[in-house]
């Protein structure tokens, strides 16, 4: 879970509240790993395409979870958790989404519940 | 404390005034994370007394949406404010109810401004039985304030869009206000709301200067001067323990010529940290690996580079591909101005 921040996924750093690069944006490895799934294995990405995607991503997140901080300012929630995710999706439009990524909820939670009855032992 | 303040903002209108003045000025000392909900609070609590007060809280308005950079926003409010005296207090009666019924009010306040149409009868009782019944209703009633904008008021644009939704194009779009270019943006109507509050979120940080405009090169200097340490290999890629020896091998088993060249490619990058700089950035772009002549583009668009360095850079030609190792290159290479073309293209 994470905490609300009204309306903002990014932290604070401690001196002066600038906010720093790395807690602004995704790490820009795995923004360009994410986007080498897709492609051929030969392909290559350039640096502008993955800074451009990587600005793209964070804003997406901020955007989305915004709209679910809002949701849980209303009701006097203070955790966002994935319900309020998957309504954000939804109420911005992102319906093609949504569902998928609650279905992806149901099945996290069930594997969560099954780690949680049968601990791995130690030997 | 959030409970506490949401609470008090309940019983007077003046009260609420208050608070959201306190709030105001406090915005600017206190965190991020306090601005911003009481950024968002003072939002929600200043449109229900600009209501009650006509000449003051007028100013104030058009200060904050200036501040704002939403000016289309501000000229929709004069229509709010010329709205007749019975929905003035009728609004004030609402303003004065409990805190849910206050909330409530602020909501479908904002959803009139955003749809550009005054204030009308039917927008307060759908908001309410919206706010009591289910997620399902509330989700209908973002798109209420569309839809009674539609009907209430079927002026131009309003009909074409009308016009639209009976061709059967589910998805409405608002104008969304620029200033950057003379003609509107449409956008998604459910979109509508959370894009303007990220556009206030995000000027108030540029207002605050918390923004990092610039990419640092590197975040860690230790880091990085081990990755200036590190043996790299033909094309600048890194080189581990095994291929290391494989290539002292090699070397030694070549001529002279080869392992002459292998010097000065070790030599060329202990000695100059500019040019490994740009080897740095060659390298996070993949750039090692590109054509004959996307080097020499390579090698002519960038200012540090010099004619024996790209020969030097033709010499080091590598002639297979090597194993993609990203360990440091997130620690490695710079941004520097591209960085702020792409801020500008995201910025909507």
């Amino acid at each position: 879970m994470m905490d609300n921040v009204g309306g903002s996924s990014s932290n604070i750093a401690e001196n002066s509240g600038i906010i720093r690069e790395q807690d602004r944006l995704l790490p820009i490895a795995n923004v360009g790993k994410i986007m080498k799934q897709i492609l051929p294995p030969n392909a290559k990405i350039s640096k502008e395409s993955k800074e451009t995607m990587q600005e793209c991503v964070s804003e997406f997140i901020s955007f989305v979870t915004s709209e679910a901080s809002e949701k849980c300012r209303k009701e006097r929630r203070k955790t966002v958790n994935g319900d309020d995710i998957c309504w954000a999706l939804g109420s911005l439009g992102f319906d093609d989404y949504a569902e998928p990524l609650r279905r992806y909820l149901q099945r996290y939670r069930e594997q969560e519940l099954d780690r949680a009855n049968n601990p791995p032992k130690r030997g | 404390m959030k409970n506490l303040c949401e609470n008090g903002s309940g019983p007077t209108h003046l009260t609420s005034y208050a608070l959201g003045c306190s709030s105001w000025g406090t915005s600017s000392e206190s965190d991020v994370q306090q601005s911003s909900m009481s950024k968002s609070l003072s939002l929600k609590m200043s449109v229900l007394p600009q209501q009650c007060h006509k000449t003051k809280p007028l100013s104030f308005q058009y200060q904050d949406r200036d501040s704002s950079s939403t000016q289309s926003t501000g000229q929709s409010y004069p229509e709010v404010g010329s709205a007749q005296s019975g929905q003035i207090s009728v609004q004030c009666s609402n303003s004065s109810a409990s805190s849910t019924h206050n909330t409530t009010g602020g909501k479908s306040v904002e959803g009139v401004i955003g749809s550009t149409v005054g204030i009308q009868d039917c927008t307060f009782p759908p908001s309410q039985l919206c706010y009591n019944q289910s997620l399902a209703h509330t989700a209908f009633h973002f798109a209420e304030p569309c839809f009674s904008g539609l009907l209430a008021a079927p002026f131009v644009p309003q009909s074409n869009i009308h016009h639209a939704q009976l061709l059967g194009m589910t998805p409405a779009r608002i104008p969304l206000p620029l200033d950057l270019s003379e003609e509107p943006m449409y956008v998604n109507a459910k979109q509508y709301h959370a894009i303007l509050r990220r556009r206030q979120y995000r000027a108030k940080l540029e207002a605050q200067n918390k923004l990092i405009k610039e990419r640092k090169p590197y975040l860690h200097e230790s880091r990085h001067l081990h990755a200036l340490k590190r043996a790299r290999g033909s094309g600048g890629r890194f080189l581990n323990a095994k291929k290391l020896q494989e290539l002292k091998l090699t070397s030694a088993n070549r001529g002279l010529d080869v392992s002459g060249c292998t010097q000065l490619n070790l030599s060329g990058n202990m000695s100059e940290s500019k040019v490994q700089a740009v080897e740095n950035l060659n390298y996070r772009n993949g750039a090692s690996t590109t054509t004959c002549s996307d080097v020499i583009s390579t090698s002519n668009s960038d200012d540090v580079f010099q004619q024996h360095e790209s020969d030097f850079r033709l010499c080091g030609y590598p002639s297979h591909i090597g194993r993609n190792m990203q360990g440091y290159s997130a620690d490695i290479g710079g941004g520097g101005g591209g960085g702020n073309q792409h801020r500008l293209s995201v910025l909507m």
